[in-house]
């Protein structure tokens, strides 16, 4: 090369070496940048991975994953939890020797979700009544579903197993399952008893009022219609405290009450059961009066269905005995019977509602298998305890009622205390009901009683008679046609005539919403059908005024 | 195991050609075509024949050279660039860049396609550094064109090419860096030296880890009718930086320097772990056909300072670079690769590695 040559390409090349060196420069600016950023994504992916570790420790499902070979990659704790693998010793494993899953029912193994996830690619749920068989080898109801990992090309990388105890959810299923049988078995139950009473009924009307009949004979036919009529009217009213105890509708009328009255009460209830079944029969009470805060008819309600209950399934000439004491600030009463007993196995149910001991079915005397399951709740309402053990079948019972000793601090008052009775005098009542039936037979009642009784069939009727008649009574139903009983009530008590007039609603309606809404509108009382004609007949009698 | 051995790159046309390039000097006319197909054929042939586990095309097409095949027929390219005087007399004049922006008028990948369709073996693929080409931009600039936009354009252009080799199936691609004893000789302070160096490493960082483990780069100090540029420079003043260069197979022309010994001494003290030097064991531009035997001992002697593990063998250049040199023949050639690969085996046979 000339001098010249040479000068000019070393120049050239020199001056390269400058660009050069500043594209070195830059591209060291680029990396240190490309750094920068790559540490700053290695700390969000670090921070996602610890958010993800925390997610899936935190998630109340189990999860497992695997990789493509359905070897295990990752166990949440819940996971390990249950197969009893720790995630570190089931990585890298074969999915199947952590995850061993069965029929719970042929107890046969079931196909692996992820195979089928990893064949298919889509989301797979397991079956119905799959179970897991832990490390330890217990079997656990599960239940969910497999799903493929994909990167981000959408090639499957994993699989994502996620699994939950199904166990109480199985558990709840079957008492819901046993709670609708229960409930079927009881509507049937509760159609033969409420059928029973009627083919009696029917005949000894058809007695009574056959030309041919003797006083006897007739005698008889009432007797007959009275006993099942209040068996009927028995069967409602538990039937109606079951419903206000569910909805949480009944309420407790508490007030001082005497325990001997309460079990006096109950064991009258019981007595003509046991005096027929020849039951020997005792009580144990303390000697002193024991008064204590209580609803006094339910808690007589409870004992005498104890009572009545041990009457129904003691063999005659059996034992039967009522004891109570005071113990720990409580009150302790128990019912003991020599009877049929209760098999171990039901006593865990026996306050369960429609449970009623198939055995002793046959022997139950009619009901619905409701009375110990309205007992516990009347118990419960009291904040008490009530409880069954038995010896086992053919060995007796025994239930106590175990009452906190609670005060009002008022005076205490018998809850056996009677209202003083009134003259038994003739009293004019107006009955108003379209039911002419109810209407009659219940004006026949009065009149035999001696009360002067006059019967109308609708509101306007009714409006008239207080004109005609002026009662001192009026028993007013108040689904009437024309006027309902309610305005028939706001408008006698408007008028001059109404103001001394005891007016008694009468109603198949009795919520304590209903009785509020008859007592607004001007009753004195409310009574649910059907009337009891002795309540009838002592409010009657007396010129105080009792709710 | 095997000492692996892999060939530089061209090998003289066939005769045919060469009379039809004559012809036809732009080498682009249709007619050349099956010509151009023959003679890779026949290269592929011959190549395989010889047992070379890796082989090449020849550049039975780069019709002009190694250096510039890449811009030939550009319209902005002047043929007065920078001139490379040879020792035996001769010059050859690069092109120069006239106006931007640069651009490769073909990329090498066309021709690994070509003799893919032929070969059983191996190929790969050589082509020219960006370091060679940044000498196209003249010393006193190129109008609306800046030198730093060239710098750019360039190492954008190299690495298209490289990774279009290796997305067709290269075995290796080997970028030709013979420019690097020259640079030393047109400065001596090694600035320039530092330079290459430093734009090839910047090319050579736009790749992968796992891509950079198929690249290579061959040095010598040019091979041209028998004759050389820079082989009067100093191995020792080039070695030193070759070696910072980030790839993995370094192609180092061995068997025509007259102290073999001393150069080997210096690759044993600047190689890196994870490089291989294949060394020359053959001489393009000696007359003379090596024996196996003379292989063999170069190879055994190579051994000596390079890790078994970390050497292989080559020619020391290709057979011709420039199209028109017929200096050598193509059966010389082969014979020589013929020699190299036996001779190669010979050794690992005495290395107890077959």
């Amino acid at each position: 090369l000339s001098p010249e040559e040479e000068q000019e390409l070393r120049a050239a090349a020199l001056k390269n070496a400058q660009s050069i060196l500043a594209a070195r420069q830059k591209a060291e600016r680029e990396l240190l940048a490309a750094n920068e950023a790559l540490g700053r994504k290695s700390e969000e992916l670090r921070q996602q991975r610890e958010w993800f570790a925390v997610t899936l420790s935190s998630i109340g499902d189990a999860v497992i994953t695997t990789d493509t070979q359905s070897r295990i990659t990752f166990l949440n704790p819940v996971a390990e939890s249950m197969t009893g693998w720790t995630s570190a010793d089931a990585a890298g494993m074969a999915l199947e020797k952590v995850f061993h899953i069965i029929n719970e029912d042929t107890r046969l193994e079931v196909i692996n979700p992820v195979t089928q996830v990893l064949l298919s690619g889509t989301i797979v749920g397991l079956a119905n009544h799959t179970a897991l068989v832990g490390r330890n080898g217990a079997v656990i109801g599960i239940e969910d579903s497999a799903a493929p990992i994909r990167d981000t090309g959408g090639n499957i990388v994993g699989v994502v197993l996620v699994f939950h105890d199904v166990t109480e959810r199985r558990q709840n299923e079957q008492m819901l399952r046993d709670a609708d049988r229960r409930k079927d078995e009881f509507l049937a139950t509760l159609a033969h008893e409420l059928r029973n009473p009627l083919a009696p009924i029917r005949q000894a009307a058809m007695i009574a009022k056959a030309p041919s009949a003797t006083d006897a004979q007739k005698r008889w036919s009432h007797d007959v219609i009275s006993r099942q009529v209040d068996h009927m009217a028995l069967l409602l009213d538990d039937l109606l405290d079951i419903s206000r105890i569910t909805r949480g509708a009944l309420q407790l009328r508490v007030e001082m009450t005497e325990l001997a009255a309460v079990i006096d009460a109950a064991v009258e209830t019981a007595r003509p059961l046991m005096e027929t079944k020849r039951h020997e029969f005792s009580i144990h009470i303390p000697q002193e009066p024991v008064y204590f805060a209580a609803d006094p008819l339910r808690l007589a309600q409870v004992l005498a269905n104890l009572l009545t209950n041990a009457a129904k399934y003691t063999d005659a000439g059996g034992r039967i005995q009522v004891r109570a004491e005071v113990a720990g600030g409580d009150i302790e009463i128990g019912v003991v019977d020599t009877g049929i007993g209760i098999p171990a196995a039901a006593l865990r149910s026996v306050f369960d509602m429609f449970a009623q001991v198939k055995m002793a079915q046959d022997r139950s005397d009619g009901g619905l298998g409701i009375g110990l399951s309205l007992s516990k709740a009347l118990v419960e309402l009291h904040g008490g305890t009530i409880r069954a053990s038995s010896a086992g079948l053919g060995l007796g019972s025994e239930f106590i009622v175990r009452l906190p000793m609670r005060s009002l601090g008022v005076p205490a008052r018998s809850s056996g205390a009677r209202i003083a009775a009134g003259p038994a005098v003739g009293r004019r009542v107006l009955i108003a009901d379209d039911n002419r039936d109810a209407a009659e037979s219940l004006a026949m009642l009065l009149s035999l009683e001696g009360h002067e009784v006059t019967v109308v069939h609708d509101g306007q009727q009714a409006l008239a008679a207080f004109q005609t008649v002026q009662p001192e009574f009026a028993l007013l139903d108040i689904g009437m046609p024309i006027v309902s009983g309610y305005d028939v009530a706001r408008r006698v008590r408007q008028s001059s005539l109404g103001r001394a007039v005891t007016l008694i609603a009468i109603t198949g309606w009795g919520q304590d919403g209903d009785r509020a809404r008859a007592l607004a509108a001007g009753f004195n009382h409310h009574f649910t059908k059907p009337i009891e004609p002795e309540l009838l007949s002592e409010l009657l009698r007396t010129s105080g005024i009792r709710t | 195991m095997d000492i692996p051995t892999e060939p530089i790159g061209s090998i003289p046309r066939p005769a045919t050609l060469l009379e039809a390039l004559r012809r036809h000097p732009d080498g682009t006319d249709a007619s050349l075509d099956p010509l151009y197909d023959d003679a890779i054929r026949d290269t592929v042939r011959a190549f395989e024949a010889t047992g070379s586990p890796v082989i090449t095309d020849g550049e039975q097409r780069k019709y002009h050279n190694f250096w510039t095949y890449s811009v030939e027929g550009l319209a902005n390219m002047l043929p007065n660039g920078f001139s490379i005087p040879f020792s035996a007399g001769h010059v050859r004049r690069m092109p120069r860049l006239a106006a931007g922006p640069f651009r490769y008028a073909r990329y090498a990948d066309r021709y690994l396609e070509n003799a893919l369709r032929y070969a059983h073996v191996p190929l790969k693929q050589a082509v020219i550094s960006p370091s060679a080409m940044s000498l196209m931009y003249p010393a006193d600039g190129v109008p609306g064109y800046s030198r730093d936009q060239f710098i750019e354009d360039l190492l954008r252009e190299h690495v298209t090419e490289v990774r279009r080799c290796l997305e067709k199936g290269a075995h290796k691609v080997q970028i030709d860096f013979t420019e690097g004893r020259l640079a030393v000789k047109i400065d001596p302070s090694g600035a320039l030296l530092a330079s290459f160096i430093d734009l090839n490493n910047l090319a050579l960082a736009r790749f992968s880890s796992a891509e950079r483990k198929r690249l290579g780069v061959h040095t010598c100090p040019g091979a041209d009718r028998d004759s050389t540029h820079s082989a009067d420079v100093d191995y020792a003043q080039l070695l030193p930086s070759l070696f910072e260069l980030n790839v993995c197979s370094f192609y180092v022309s061995l068997a025509g320097e007259p102290d073999r010994i001393r150069i080997l001494k210096i690759i044993r003290e600047h190689i890196k772990p994870d490089h291989r030097v294949f060394v020359g064991v053959v001489a393009p531009i000696n007359p003379h056909i090596e024996s196996a035997e003379e292989v063999r001992d170069r190879v055994l002697e190579a051994a000596q300072f390079i890790p078994i593990a970390q050497l292989g063998t080559t020619d020391d250049c290709g057979f011709a670079p420039f199209c028109d040199d017929i200096s050598t023949s193509r059966e010389t050639a082969f014979s020589k690769i013929s020699a190299r690969v036996r001779g190669t085996a010979l050794a690992a046979r005495a290395l107890g590695m077959r």
